[in-house]
C-alpha cells in the first residue's frame, strides 16, 4: 500500500518520532474550537465565557495531542494569506476564579463521538478542574444527534471546527453573524454584524482586512468561542513517493505524485 | 394449511412490522439527513425536504415508502441522491453473499470434520488439542484475528491485499476471518452432537446387532449427529451471508454491512430500511430453507415439504 488518507490517532505520536519518512502532516485551512451558548444561563455571562476560555492553554492540548496540531489562539489560521491576526485577548492571561455559587452549577461539555474529541474533551477537562476548580461532565453524541443539538442550541458548551471555503478570513468570520445559518451560539451582535457588512462592501483590500481584523477581535473578545487547534492532514506516504502537494484547502494534486528514480532507494 | 405457506405468511408479517419499526425509529432518531457540519442555505434545504416528501405527514410518507416497498422499490437514497436504493441492493448484496458463502463453505469443511474427529479420538491429545484450538478461536474477536491476518499476510507475506473488494484475492482473507469463528462453534457443536450419540443406546444396539463399526458411524453416529449441527446452520449461514459489518469494515469490502452503518448514521432513511428489509427476507428464506433441510433429516421435525 502507498498511500493512506487517515493515520489512526493512537499511532500520531509513535509516527512523528519513529516515522517522519512516511508521515508528513501538512496543516489545513481549518480550526477547531470551542463555542458557547451565549443566550442562556451559564454562558450568557460574559465573565464565565472569559473565564472558561481563560483556563484552557490551547499549548498544552496540542502537546497532549501529539504535537503534530498547532495550538491555535485565532479562528482564522495564521496560513490565511495576506493576513495578520489581532491580538489575542489580555483576559487569556488573567485567570479569574469562579464564584462559589458557580462552582457548584452542573457543567457540560458536548462533543461529537471519535478518538480525537475524547482526547480534547479530557484534556480541557483536567485543564477547567485545574484553573476553575470545577468537574465538566463530558457527553459525546453521534455525528447527527450532535448536530442536531448544536443546531438546536442544546449545549452549554461544544466542540466544533470549521473549514475554509476560500482563503480569504470571511470565510471563518461571517458564520458568526446574527443570521448565519452556521452561527450556532444564539450570539446576535450588531457591532460584529456591522463589521462583516462592511467588510463585504468595501473595494480596498487594505481597508476591507481592517474591518475583518476588528471582527475576529470584537469575535474573541467577547468569548463565543474558543479556538484550540488549527487541524492537520493525517497521511502516510510511501517514503518512495514524491511530490505530494497538497494546497490549504486540502487538495492533492495527484498527477504529480511519482516514484522516486530507483538509485535513491 | 400447509406448514410452508403458514410460515411464509407469518415471514411476510414479520417483514412488514420489521419496515413499520425501522421506519419510525429513524425518524425518531435525532438530526435529519441533511444536518451537515455546514448548514445548508435555508432555501435549498428546503427545496430538498420538498424534493423527498420529508416535509408530508408521518403516515403519508409512510404509506409511500410501504407501497414503494411491496413494488421492490424502496425510493432514491437520501444521501446519493441520483441513485436508487435498489441499485445500492444490487451492488453491495453480491459483495456480502459472496464473502458470507465463501465463509460459510470454509466453516463448514474446518468445523464438521474436525467435531467428528475430535469426537472419535475422545480424550485423547487430539482431541484436547482441537478443543482448545476452537476456544481460542471463539474468544478472540474476529477483528483481532482480522488485524493479525492483515499484518501478517498482507503487509509481512505480501500475499492478499489488506483491503478492498477487487478481485478474488481480495476476498480470502476476510472469509478465513469470517470463517474461523463459525468453524469452532461447529466444532465445538459437532463433538458434542456426536458424542451424544455414541455414548446413547443406538450405536451400542447397532454393534450388538453385529454391524461393522465402520457402518455403525456413519449411519448411527454421523446422521443423527447432523440434526443439531442442521438446527445450527440455519440463523448460523442467515448470519454470515447477510455479510459482518466489522469483517467488511475492516477490509474495506463494499458490501451491505458498510452500507448498512452509514446509512443508519446519515439518516438516510430510504438505505436503512430498504437495507433492514433485506437483510430481514435473507435471513427469513434462509432460516425456513434450514427447517425444510432440518424436516428431511429429523422425522421429529414438521415437515415442510407439504
Amino acid at each position: 500500500m502507498a498511500y493512506a488518507p487517515n493515520a489512526p490517532e493512537l499511532a500520531v505520536e509513535a509516527l512523528r518520532t519513529e516515522r517522519p519518512d512516511a508521515f508528513a502532516p501538512a496543516p489545513q485551512f481549518a480550526t477547531t474550537f470551542l463555542r458557547f451558548r451565549v443566550n442562556q444561563p451559564p454562558f450568557d455571562d460574559i465573565e464565565t465565557r472569559r473565564a472558561f476560555a481563560a483556563a484552557i492553554d490551547p499549548e498544552a492540548l496540542a502537546v497532549a495531542l501529539g504535537e503534530v496540531r498547532t495550538a491555535a489562539w485565532h479562528l482564522v489560521p495564521p496560513s490565511t494569506p495576506e493576513w495578520e491576526p489581532p491580538p489575542v485577548p489580555p483576559w487569556r492571561w488573567q485567570q479569574d476564579r469562579l464564584t462559589t455559587a458557580q462552582e457548584k452549577n452542573r457543567w457540560e461539555y458536548l462533543y461529537n463521538s471519535s478518538e480525537l474529541n475524547r482526547s480534547v474533551a479530557e484534556v480541557l477537562q483536567a485543564q477547567w478542574r485545574a484553573a476553575l476548580g470545577v468537574e465538566v461532565a463530558l457527553t459525546n453524541q453521534e455525528w447527527k444527534s450532535f448536530l442536531a443539538a448544536q443546531r438546536g442550541l442544546e449545549y452549554q458548551v461544544s466542540r466544533s471546527s470549521w473549514i475554509g471555503d476560500y482563503l480569504d478570513p470571511i470565510s471563518f468570520l461571517e458564520i458568526f453573524q446574527s443570521d448565519a445559518g452556521n452561527n450556532r451560539t444564539g450570539w446576535k451582535d450588531k457591532v460584529f454584524d456591522k463589521l462583516i457588512d462592511q467588510a463585504r462592501g468595501e473595494p480596498q483590500a487594505e481597508v476591507r482586512r481592517l474591518f475583518l481584523y476588528e471582527a475576529e477581535r470584537r469575535l474573541l473578545d467577547q468569548a463565543v468561542i474558543v479556538p484550540l487547534y488549527h487541524e492537520v492532514s493525517l497521511e502516510l506516504i510511501d517514503p518512495r513517493i514524491e511530490g505530494l502537494h497538497r494546497n490549504l484547502r486540502g487538495y492533492v494534486d495527484w498527477g504529480r505524485l511519482r516514484w522516486k528514480p530507483e538509485a535513491d532507494t | 394449511m400447509s406448514a410452508l405457506l403458514r410460515r411464509l405468511i407469518a415471514l411476510a408479517i414479520t417483514l412488514w412490522a420489521v419496515h413499520l419499526t425501522t421506519f419510525l425509529l429513524l425518524r425518531a432518531a435525532k438530526g435529519g439527513p441533511f444536518d451537515e457540519a455546514r448548514s445548508l442555505p435555508p432555501e435549498v434545504e428546503v427545496q430538498l425536504r420538498a424534493e423527498f416528501h420529508l416535509d408530508d405527514p408521518l403516515l403519508q410518507q409512510y404509506l409511500r415508502a410501504l407501497v414503494g416497498a411491496l413494488r421492490g422499490d424502496f425510493g432514491p437514497s437520501l444521501r446519493y441522491r441520483e441513485v436508487r436504493v435498489t441499485e445500492i441492493l444490487g451492488d453491495a448484496l453480491p459483495v456480502s453473499l459472496g464473502l458470507g458463502l465463501g465463509a460459510l463453505v470454509l466453516a463448514l469443511l474446518l468445523g464438521i470434520p474436525a467435531g467428528l474427529y475430535a469426537a472419535l479420538a475422545q480424550r485423547g491429545p487430539v482431541d484436547g488439542l482441537i478443543r482448545a484450538l476452537a476456544t481460542l478461536l471463539l474468544s478472540v474477536p474476529n477483528f483481532v484475528i482480522a488485524g493479525l491476518a492483515i499484518a501478517w499476510f498482507s503487509f509481512g507475506l505480501g500475499w492478499f491485499p489488506p483491503a478492498g473488494g477487487h478481485g478474488l484475492s481480495s476476498f480470502v482473507l476476510p472469509c478465513i476471518c469470517l470463517a474461523l469463528p463459525t468453524a469452532a462453534q461447529l466444532t465445538r457443536l459437532s463433538r458434542s452432537a456426536a458424542l451424544e450419540v455414541i455414548d446413547g443406546e443406538g450405536p451400542r444396539a447397532a454393534l450388538a446387532r453385529g454391524l461393522e463399526p465402520n457402518q455403525v458411524r456413519s449411519q448411527h453416529v454421523l446422521k443423527p449427529a447432523l440434526a443439531p449441527i442442521l438446527a445450527f446452520l440455519g440463523p448460523t449461514s442467515a448470519a454470515l451471508l447477510t455479510g459482518s459489518l466489522v469483517i467488511e469494515q475492516v477490509f474495506a469490502l463494499p458490501g451491505l454491512g458498510t452500507h448498512f452503518v452509514q446509512a443508519a448514521l446519515n439518516r438516510d432513511y430510504t438505505l436503512a430500511v430498504g437495507i433492514t428489509v433485506c437483510y430481514t427476507a435473507l435471513l427469513g428464506a434462509l432460516t425456513l430453507l434450514a427447517d425444510w433441510a432440518m424436516s428431511r433429516v429429523d422425522p421429529r421435525v414438521e415437515a415442510l415439504s407439504g
